[in-house]
């Protein structure tokens, strides 16, 4: 019989002793020939299952029941105020859509029109393509173009990928979230209150924000950690300003 | 109730629970509550961590629970990744705040006398010193199969592993954890091993 054998063998008893099914004993009358060999590891299985048979207190078991359902709930209401929102805003239920449709349009034109060129050059039949005339620097910042919430729902989304990465997060990154989450936390207070849509998403990036810089705050020093503590404070300045503040931790 | 008609049972709860049924949501909860807790405190030795780790395990669940689909994986090899990964989690922010997990005095009570508590802290002790010599799959299979009490077919999907692989590393963790636990003098009782 090969060590697969065994181990299949070895595998019946364990469960039927796991399950309560069968007793050491019975296994071992049902295989004889390998009494030698089962019997000290169903001994040893029998006590490992033993120590590991513990029983949650049921304080603990009933809290956390509380919790679950509460976090249930908050879900629920979460999802139920987006879906009256969207029946009010129709229109926000195409929104994306459409966007990504413009963008393909855009990059599908694009493409075209440089194969389009492309090929006229090499076949020697020129296409009309517009010469290129460099566009004027702009003067405006690209980032201007965003709100806060969209930059910082960006930067968030670049520092979690680094953190996924690995990679290291510099000071100046750091430096920026911050002043994009402290423009945020401002917007809040401001005359372009941000509508429930825009404050669940607001929550919700600033805690994966309050999350990541935790994650990364460990074993930080200097001016990195300094900097990890600042976006830390303005991620959670905006939760407290939404009703949403981290729980300290428990002591 | 035949293996067959639990799983059906529990697939109707699963689906339930997806749609944000808040009695299949306690149901869930019931059900894996201590076997979540069980492989928690298999894996971290502290029950303390484990009761807090067991409640972040199942808000983690609740997040992903409407992404959660059957063709992949049975929901209990699912909900066991999510506790591995919790685990794995947990233990890397243990290591950059240079806490260990120690094994903890406090353990909890079970409906035993004073005796067997002691008794059964003592096996919990041992069991959970000598695991900790084992190599990473052979914790997460004694976790998966004594604590969770996970069938090979489960224990395989939650680690993406072959079941013929898994029994041959739960063989060997066992055969390891034997030839540990016979080598160490035990303090009260007899030893069966």
């Amino acid at each position: 019989m090969g060590r697969g054998e065994f181990e299949d063998i070895f595998e019946d008893c364990l469960s039927a002793l796991l399950q309560g099914h069968r007793s050491i004993e019975e296994s071992l009358s049902l295989y004889p020939a390998w009494r030698g060999q089962l019997e000290p590891l169903l001994n040893a299985a029998a006590e490992t299952a033993a120590g590991l048979d513990q029983t949650p207190h049921p304080y603990a078991r009933e809290r956390g029941l509380l919790r679950f359902l509460e976090a249930a709930r908050g879900k629920r209401r979460l999802k139920e105020a987006f879906s009256h929102q969207a029946e009010a805003l129709p229109w926000r239920r195409w929104a994306h859509a459409a966007i990504a449709a413009v963008v393909a349009i855009g990059a599908l034109a694009f493409m075209s029109a440089t194969l389009m060129a492309e090929d006229g050059q090499r076949l020697g039949n020129p296409v009309s393509v517009l010469p290129y005339t460099p566009t004027p620097e702009s003067t405006q910042d690209p980032a201007s173009a965003l709100t806060p919430l969209e930059t910082v729902q960006q930067e968030v989304a670049a520092l979690e990928l680094a953190v996924r990465e690995g990679e290291t997060v510099d000071v100046p990154f750091l430096e920026g979230l911050e002043k994009a989450s402290s423009q945020l936390a401002a917007d809040l207070d401001g005359p372009r209150q941000l509508d429930l849509i825009g404050r669940a998403a607001a929550v919700s990036v600033a805690s994966r924000q309050h999350d990541l810089l935790q994650t990364l705050s460990e074993g930080s020093t200097g001016t990195r950690a300094r900097a990890i503590s600042a976006s830390l404070a303005a991620a959670d300045d905006v939760l407290e300003k939404l009703g949403a503040a981290p729980t300290p931790p428990q002591q | 109730m035949s293996p067959s008609a639990d799983a059906h049972g529990e697939r109707a709860i699963v689906d339930a629970a997806r749609a944000g049924d808040e009695a299949a949501l306690a149901e869930l909860y019931n059900l894996y509550f201590p076997r979540v807790y069980r492989y928690i405190i298999a894996r971290m030795g502290n029950p303390y961590d484990a009761e807090d780790l067991t409640e972040e395990v199942f808000l983690r669940v609740l997040d992903a629970i409407e992404r959660f689909q059957w063709r992949e994986a049975p929901f209990s090899a699912w909900l066991f990744r999510i506790a591995h990964n919790a685990v794995i989690s947990q233990r890397r922010k243990e290591g950059a705040r240079g806490r260990s997990a120690p094994l903890s005095d406090a353990l909890p009570m079970n409906s035993q006398g004073p005796d067997e508590m002691v008794e059964n802290r003592l096996t919990l002790n041992e069991v959970m010193r000598t695991a900790e010599t084992l190599p990473e799959a052979q914790r997460r299979v004694i976790g998966l199969r004594f604590a969770a009490g996970l069938t090979v077919a489960e224990t395989a999907q939650a680690m993406g592993k072959g079941e013929g692989n898994v029994k041959v590393i739960q063989h060997k963790a066992i055969a390891k954890l034997r030839e540990i636990l016979v080598q160490r003098p035990k303090i009260h009782g007899k030893r069966r091993v």
